[in-house]
């Protein structure tokens, strides 16, 4: 097992020389990082208190107010700010609780097929006979608005995307001789999954994994902006556009700059993922004719 | 170069070097081959996988893909310098006066497209004709190969046809222009043991028909001994032998091929271990020094590590490339 | 006679399947906090009022009669009242998916129209300018959140220039008005779709380009644009349809945040509309409905797939 995991982590850090020679992949992950870093330092970073209300509303730019205020007389620039934490902790959290939810389930899916596999698939087709948006919706309307709900309900939703990928792996890895051999030896099921199939997985798994942190900050900016989301007057990207729609005509950073910031943080992570995808895969090396 | 035979050439490449330029090396994969081929022959190529006969070949129809390049050389096909000519010129020498059917008929057919109009492209492009007259056409040329039912098969896709009857197609589809040359590369190796048999009568007959040359290119010393007239061995991107068949298959005159021929086994022969040839292939970016062979060479003297030996002239109108030879 | 065969495999199979989602939208609508005939009296809600309403809507009765009441009413296509409007469900709901519909046919086929140039090219020369630059516009434009695309659009075509509505679906169809209210929000999902629609093409079309029957193609003496028009498309073409199909689904109701940026009445707003509004009638029809309608797509996506590849349509020869 200790050998197994050597050359996975040795295939791992070929792919991610390979990954770290793609300047877009690179550029992907600065985008992450400046979001994390702006998330993480926000109280440093931000002028203002986000919530409380500082000024005449509705300000145009200038050095006090680097994007002005919004219709409420607070600092917009301290509200999106703060706003990276949110998407942040919202997208990353709900990915992971889709991995935990799914990953398990597609990889007991493929391994034992069968009757499993085929219940595991029709629930899957449940969840995927109805759009991600409104399930998310209908989810966060139970459970009503705030940050943890906001996480619980893309999370639940999200999981049909890590299952199948799951799933596929453990299909085709569960007629490898290494499971053979390993079963040869009495390991039991369990061993086999935890210490050969999941770690061999873990490249397609890490890319679905990234793309999905995109997909749900932007799911949480469309509950935001629905209503649904993060709870006022918690900041949120969605959450200010919103709020902007009322006031078009009134001010040109509120819709703008909650939009633009969703959208760095998003091609950031599928930046990455795609760099991921296109490292980790042995069949995307350059070939001579 | 004139080999003596009495035969017109018909083409003649003269120091073709084709090189890859990949990430960090450049691959030689054909570094200074000159080849005549006469008219009305089936010349056969013969090389291990790597020695530069399919390069070869693609760098006749100039269709080699990047990263390769045809670095230099001269390839002159009925007066004309093929390297010279423009894509559109090189456009209308493919498919009609010289043509090529490859190796893996499951591959190299469009899958979700008619056999019949696969066939007729060719001839809609260089003969001008309707759909109607190449249907027709078509016709005849899958009779000519040997297709049962045409009529029906002429509607049908390539998944519907079994590999030999594929590797039909691909021949009439080659020989719809009546090119003056047909290149097979590798045209049998991915067929039956039987059918292969079929497809290599069937070529002898069109060749015999049509009076096209044939470049054959392959790593079956069999089939170059039941098809050839003429043949060249390829080491490495580079000639070292060429030959009529039979003299190279009873007597060759360079070690390499005289080990190839060793290393078959025969019939009768009382042997523990299959002879090999010692060593493996040299890579293509950093060729051994002088004589490519040298290295698996068990009769090296002094200076086949030195110089790289040309291509020489033998009285009986053979060709070598060996020091030892000169 | 197979596929006769095979689409009625196929709705045998969805049966369970929105059986087992409608079960779960009632569950949902069950744990729902808040209470529909409080609700609709507003602030000078009373109790013998609510009362009433309560029995007139059948809310207390057992969760498992009201399920089979409701079921039952389906099949003879009866979906009862709008709790809050009071009006016939079914015609509400029929409406709003048209209005979707029309949206969403629109923006999938406008943005493929635009993908295939698009992707065509970044194959045909891949890591030349015009490659890079499209590259980079894709993945911007399936970055950007789709409300935002189309809040962006108001800004620039309502605010700045005055020349489109800003929201809301005029007209009726077939007139100008109608086409220029459907202008701005088609184009906010063309966005997003074509950016999509672009990379899966660019990169199904680089994997066919590499292919042997494209050296072979060439090997014949055609010129490049017919390798690619003849040979190369149309085998690009099918996965890429399959996307197609892909956004169809997400078009049902997966367009609920556009709907709400352009007060577009579809049927995603009027889903999530019902579920403020705990008009539970409406959201159990309005989910059937959304999950026919994709399942219905995906069968037609299916089907069309099987008739275009010839691997599929006809039988293959035995072995190789």
């Amino acid at each position: 097992m200790m050998g197994q995991l050597r050359k996975i982590l040795a295939q791992m850090a070929e792919g991610f020389q390979n990954f770290a020679s793609r300047r877009i992949a690179l550029l992907g992950l600065c985008l992450i990082l400046v979001v994390v870093v702006v998330g993480v330092f926000a109280p440093i970073l931000a002028p203002y208190d986000p919530t409380k209300l500082v000024s005449t509303p509705l300000l145009a730019p200038s050095r006090e107010h680097l994007l002005g205020t919004d219709q409420l007389g607070r600092d917009v620039f301290s509200r999106v700010v703060y706003g990276a934490r949110v998407s942040l902790i919202v997208g990353i959290s709900a990915q992971l609780l889709s991995a935990v939810i799914g990953v398990p389930a597609g990889l007991i899916a493929g391994y034992y097929g069968g009757r499993v596999d085929d219940v595991v698939m029709r629930i899957v087709d449940v969840f995927m006979s109805f759009p991600y948006i409104l399930l998310a919706l209908m989810i966060a309307s139970v459970l009503g608005p705030g940050l943890q709900n906001v996480i619980l309900a893309l999370g639940i939703t999200g999981w049909t995307t890590m299952c199948r990928i799951a799933r596929v792996q453990a299909l085709s890895l569960r007629e490898g001789t290494f499971v053979e051999s390993s079963r040869c030896i009495g390991a039991s099921d369990l061993r086999i999954l935890a210490h050969h199939i999941l770690p061999n997985s873990m490249a397609p798994i890490l890319v679905v994994l990234t793309l999905g942190m995109a997909t749900a900050i932007t799911g949480e900016a469309s509950l935001s902006f629905l209503g649904m989301g993060i709870k006022p007057p918690q900041p949120s990207w969605g959450g200010i556009l919103a709020e902007s729609r009322g006031y078009l005509f009134q001010s040109t950073t509120l819709p703008l700059f909650p939009g633009v910031a969703i959208m760095v943080a998003v091609l950031g992570f599928n930046l990455v993922g795609d760099g991921l995808r296109d490292a980790l895969d042995p069949r995307l090396r350059r070939r001579a004719l | 170069m004139n080999n003596g035979d009495p035969k017109e050439s018909i083409l003649t490449i003269e120091n073709l070097r084709t090189y890859f330029y990949t990430r960090g090396a450049v691959v030689k994969a054909v570094d200074g081959i000159s080849l005549d081929i006469g008219t009305s022959e089936i010349f056969g190529l013969v090389g291990e996988s790597g020695s530069g006969k399919s390069v070869t070949a693609l760098s006749i129809m100039r269709l080699v893909g990047s990263p390769g390049v045809i670095e230099d050389g001269k390839i002159t096909f009925k007066g004309t310098d093929l390297l010279e000519l423009s894509e559109n010129e090189m456009r209308q020498v493919r498919g009609d006066k010289i043509s090529m059917i490859f190796q893996d008929p499951a591959t190299y057919l469009n899958p979700i497209m008619k056999l019949g109009r696969q066939i007729a492209e060719p001839l809609t492009l260089h003969r001008g004709l309707t759909r109607s007259e190449a249907a027709k056409r078509v016709l005849e040329l899958m009779d000519l190969v040997g297709i049962p039912d045409p009529e029906r098969r002429i509607n049908d896709y390539p998944h519907q046809l079994s590999g030999g009857m594929r590797q039909r197609v691909l021949i009439a589809t080659a020989l719809a222009c009546q090119p003056d040359i047909l290149i097979a590369d590798e045209p049998t190796t991915a067929l039956d043991v039987t059918i292969q048999a079929q497809i290599l009568d069937l070529l002898r007959e069109l060749q015999r028909s049509l009076g096209s040359s044939v470049v054959l290119i392959t790593h079956d010393l069999g089939v170059i001994a039941e098809m050839c007239d003429r043949v060249a061995v390829m080491y490495a991107g580079s000639v070292m032998e060429v030959a009529e068949a039979d003299a190279l298959l009873t007597n060759p005159k360079h070690p390499y091929t005289a080990a190839l021929l060793e290393s078959l086994p025969r019939l009768g022969e009382e042997r523990d271990r299959l002879h090999v040839i010692p060593g493996s292939v040299p890579s293509a970016v950093t060729p051994p020094s002088g004589c490519r062979f040298h290295p698996r060479c068990s009769k090296t003297e002094d200076g086949c590590e030195q110089e790289i030996p040309s291509l020489i002239q033998l009285s009986d109108g053979r060709q070598v490339a060996c020091h030892r030879c000169a | 006679m197979k596929m006769t065969d095979y689409i009625v495999s196929r709705f045998i199979q969805a049966i369970p399947l929105l059986f087992g989602l409608t079960v779960i939208i009632f569950v949902v609508l069950m744990v729902l906090p808040g209470n529909p005939a409080r609700m609709i009296q507003g602030v000078h809600a009373n109790p013998e009022m609510t009362a009433y309403l309560i029995e007139k809507w059948g809310l207390d009765q057992p969760v498992h009669i009201r399920y089979v009441r409701w079921l039952w009413g389906v099949i003879r296509l009866d979906f009862g009242r709008s709790l809050y409007t009071n009006r016939p469900v079914l015609p509400t709901v029929m409406s709003h998916l048209a209005n979707s519909l029309v949206l969403g046919v629109l923006a999938v086929v406008g943005g493929a129209l635009v993908a295939i140039p698009i992707g065509v090219i970044s194959a045909v020369k891949p890591d030349s300018k015009i490659d890079g630059v499209s590259r980079i516009a894709a993945l911007f434009g399936l970055s950007m959140p789709v409300f935002w695309s189309g809040m962006l659009m108001q800004i620039f075509f309502s605010v700045r220039l005055g020349i489109l509505p800003v929201s809301g679906m005029a007209g009726t169809l077939f007139t100008i008005d109608r086409l220029k209210s459907l202008i701005l929000p088609v184009s906010a999902v063309i966005i997003v779709g074509a950016a999509m629609d672009a990379r899966v093409l660019r990169s199904s079309m680089m994997e066919i380009v590499n292919k042997e029957f494209i050296l072979a193609a060439r090997a014949k003496g055609l010129r490049m644009r017919d390798v690619i028009k003849d040979h190369a498309l149309p085998n690009a073409i099918l996965p890429f349809f399959t996307m197609v199909g892909l956004h169809m689904r997400m078009v049902l109701g997966g367009l609920v945040v556009v709907e709400s940026v352009f007060s577009w009445p579809g049927i995603g707003l009027l889903f999530y509309q019902s579920i403020y509004n705990r008009d539970y009638p409406m959201v159990q029809a309005c989910a059937l409905v959304i999950a026919a309608g994709i399942f219905i797509v995906n069968l037609a996506v299916d089907i069309t797939y099987a008739f275009l590849d010839p691997r599929i349509r006809f039988e293959s020869a035995e072995g190789r």
